[in-house]
């Protein structure tokens, strides 16, 4: 690719930057909390865009670093076309890059998640800047990180980048290499700005702009050895991005060197399934190897899953013309795990709402208290994914001293892909006041039943009036 | 024989089974037909000036007499949706109940003994048509209104949330029981708009009440089969306010409105749970006991969480086995 046209293709991004790439997840200032590969998944898709025109064009200047970069990079970057095995047209575009000999090459999983659970209806094509396509097969994922290990078919001649391993310095600056939007190559300045510890799976802060089309790409340091692979961005900030580190690239790496052949549908499911299996049961040891923290909500103590990368949003909504009081809690993993576009998983979210009044009688109290109960929903059985709910309730009572008792449900869908895996959406209403009560929703997210039961088990047990 | 007794009557019917005119004729035989010499005349052009003639058999018999028409005499049955096409008969026997038609006209032959149903006890309450229940029903209404506004008055910044209530309820019940003195008025000659009225307005009373005491029985007991299946005795209580419309549209055939409401309450019950099963996988109104209600009416003891947990074993069986249910939409 041609520099003038990077530059005006970056330009293009900018000027287009609210029509094109990415929509809240999370509306309002919730949207702190927004998915991160909520955001990353739905830039991969290819977005059709019209070039700007001539006048949009104002070219600035790249650092000679940069140019030296991409001239030396550009020969083992590609874009990962996924197309549609009938008519061949673009599904997904993301982008790639060469590793190892053999055509050994490395994309974000996301970018080719359709081809690995659906490869009868999906084809993937790899192409380079000077527009040489070739066939795509994929040997190993890593759903966990986002990252799976391609192999470009017939030309393995393409020069593989080097994996980097040292320890970066905060401020160092990385480039950023991808076909954003589809609209050709690009490379991006910015600066590493250390690793954040998501809950389980650390990525790279980068200070810099990635777009739609860039997920895959390699982002390299000034040597030209790959630090992370460009995975997503937070749609409410300013040029906050996120890269997968090398490590997990090398591992990978390591791990699929030796398959020779794309494994069937059958296979990658149950290797998804394992994936999200050893996902859930970290998830859960960690939530559950202490007693569960609670907050303070009136008199009572609303238990919540603080774990690491747990946001906790608080909510007083409470007009002053109400005659009753009403509060919200929410707290909500920052990252998900995302098999497909529909299917987010492996994630437990807790919301806790507060009512109480002083000048309403317990009748109308209760009317308000059990519309908000009854206001809950659990899925459809026409879910691709998910099994309909179901569903049992009764009266319970948790065993410690503060326990107070609740109405609650318990629904259960199946993960109708990934067998063993299942939805677990807890509702419980106390029902030991007439005058104030704590609604708790909590959802665990592709979980065991054994894990499904224990942390229902645990809020249920927590929930309760403060010592 | 007297001649009381020879005498007879010929009643003229109309389409619908209704008598139109009656003639009384004390000597036999009796000509039919539209012309002015005839014992009864008949306006009909399809009637031939001499139609028919009824005459006392030698044997006896009492029988009707084509004399010599071009469209002829036929005997048909009550219902004329069953009505075959006949070839026309020279002569009808005639018992109290053979319906004859000559042309478009029909008519039936009755002896002055015929032998008439016992006098029917009344049992209508006169007193309670027009505005009587009208007027308790638009009580019961004004009642019902504020008392759900009253419910949903929980912020100090409702404006006419009273007057609205009301008028809700009030102007619902009306288009209500305006449809049904409607069809009053067509099947039963007067529309008894103030009778639908409170018919209307009780079930609607009956089934607010049944609901609100379901819904504290199922709390208090735990029942939720009572709480989740709500909308079915919702249905029943309809089908028991539509035989009263029925009844008080036809109060001679009360059989009828009954076999009408069961019909109704069959049908609307397998819609709905036709409708459920195919939205929902499930026949109830929602997937849990979804009201709450006062700490003192719960009469069960709560469940211990390991209990109520160990339950879920049973809803992983029930979702495994939906796994592949809608396989259809994408290969498994």
């Amino acid at each position: 690719m041609r520099l003038a046209e990077f530059l005006r293709l970056r330009h293009g991004m900018r000027s287009d930057r609210s029509g094109g790439v990415c929509r809240r997840a999370i509306a309002g200032s919730r949207a702190a909390t927004a998915c991160v590969l909520v955001a990353s998944v739905v830039c991969a898709q290819g977005v059709a865009q019209t070039a700007p025109t001539a006048t949009d064009i104002k070219p600035q200047e790249l650092s000679r670093d940069a140019t030296r970069i991409y001239e030396r990079a550009k020969s083992s970057l590609f874009q990962v076309r996924v197309l549609t095995a009938s008519g061949r047209s673009q599904a997904t575009t993301g982008s790639g890059f060469v590793v190892g000999s053999g055509g050994l090459a490395i994309t974000n999983y996301h970018v080719v998640a359709k081809l690995v659970l659906d490869p009868n209806r999906y084809v993937a094509e790899a192409v380079t800047a000077s527009g040489e396509r070739d066939d795509v097969t994929v040997l190993k994922i890593d759903v966990l990180h986002d990252l799976a290990l391609i192999r470009i078919a017939k030309r393995r001649d393409w020069p593989p980048l080097k994996i980097s391993s040292r320890a970066l310095r905060q401020g160092e600056r990385l480039y950023s290499l991808g076909n954003p939007l589809d609209l050709g190559f690009a490379i991006s300045e910015g600066a590493f700005n250390g690793q954040i510890t998501r809950p389980y799976y650390p990525q790279i802060l980068f200070s810099g702009a990635i777009n739609s089309g860039m997920s895959g790409g390699p982002s390299v340091d000034e040597s030209g050895e790959v630090v992370g692979v460009n995975v997503s961005k937070r749609l409410d900030g300013e040029q906050i991005s996120f890269l997968v580190p090398a490590q997990f690239v090398a591992a990978l790496l390591q791990r699929g060197t030796a398959i020779a052949a794309q494994p069937s549908q059958q296979e990658f499911r149950s290797e998804i399934g394992q994936q999200l299996t050893t996902h859930q049961s970290m998830m859960a040891d960690q939530l559950l190897k202490a007693p569960l923290a609670t907050r303070a909500m009136g008199p009572y103590a609303a238990p919540i899953n603080e774990m690491q990368g747990i946001r906790c949003w608080g909510d007083d909504p409470s007009m002053p013309q109400l005659k009753y009081h009403y509060s919200r809690l929410h707290c909500q993993n920052e990252s998900v795990v995302g098999v497909e576009d529909a299917l987010r998983t492996g994630f437990i979210n807790v919301r806790h709402e507060y009512y109480a009044t002083e000048q309403l009688d317990s009748f109308r109290f209760l009317q308000i208290y059990g519309k908000s109960y009854k206001n809950e929903t659990f899925g459809s059985h026409r879910d691709r994914h998910r099994t309909g709910p179901e569903c049992t309730d009764a009266f319970v009572k948790g065993d410690s001293q503060n326990s107070v008792p609740v109405r609650a449900v318990v629904c259960v869908r199946a993960l109708r892909k990934f067998e063993g895996l299942y939805d677990f959406a807890l509702m419980a209403a106390t029902v030991d006041d007439s005058h104030s009560g704590l609604h708790t929703r909590m959802d665990a997210s592709g979980v065991t039943l054994e894990n499904g039961q224990r942390i229902t088990k645990a809020f249920l047990d927590a929930i309760g009036r403060r010592p | 024989m007297s001649e009381l007794e020879l005498a007879v009557i010929i009643e003229l019917l109309d389409r619908n089974g209704v008598v139109v005119s009656r003639h009384r004729c004390s000597e036999l035989p009796v000509n039919i037909g539209r012309g002015y010499g005839n014992h009864v005349i008949v306006d009909d052009p399809f009637v031939a000036p001499t139609h028919v003639r009824i005459e006392r058999r030698d044997d006896g018999v009492l029988v009707a007499r084509d004399t010599d028409s071009r469209n002829g005499i036929h005997a048909v049955s009550r219902w004329s949706l069953w009505q075959r096409v006949t070839k026309p008969s020279t002569e009808i026997v005639l018992t109290p109940d053979t319906l004859v038609r000559a042309g478009h006209s029909t008519f039936r032959v009755r002896p002055v003994g015929y032998a008439v149903a016992p006098e029917r006890l009344d049992k209508t309450s006169h007193g309670w048509e027009g505005m009587r229940p009208a007027i308790v029903a638009l009580a019961l209404l004004c009642v019902l209104g504020l008392f759900s506004a009253w419910s949903a008055d929980t912020s100090t910044q409702e404006n006419l949330l009273y007057q609205t209530s009301v008028a809700t309820f009030v102007g619902a019940m009306l288009l209500w029981a305006g449809a049904w003195a409607l069809l009053n008025r067509l099947f039963g000659g007067r529309a008894r708009f103030g009778r639908h009225l409170l018919i209307g307005t009780a079930l609607l009373v009956a089934s607010l009440v049944t609901s609100f005491v379901a819904e504290l029985l199922a709390y208090a007991f735990s029942l939720e089969w009572l709480s989740r299946y709500e909308s079915y005795l919702s249905l029943a209580l309809l089908s028991i306010a539509v035989y009263f419309h029925v009844a008080t549209i036809m109060p001679l055939s009360l059989a009828f409105a009954r076999r009408f409401a069961v019909a109704l309450t069959v049908l609307g019950t397998a819609t709905f749970a036709m409708y459920r099963y195919s939205t929902e996988h499930q026949l109830g109104d929602s997937l849990y006991m979804s009201s709450l209600h006062w700490p003192a009416v719960r009469m069960v003891a709560p469940t211990s969480t390991a209990t109520f947990v160990d339950a879920t074993a049973n809803l992983k069986a029930r979702a495994d086995a939906r796994r592949k249910d809608n396989a259809g939409s994408e290969e498994f």
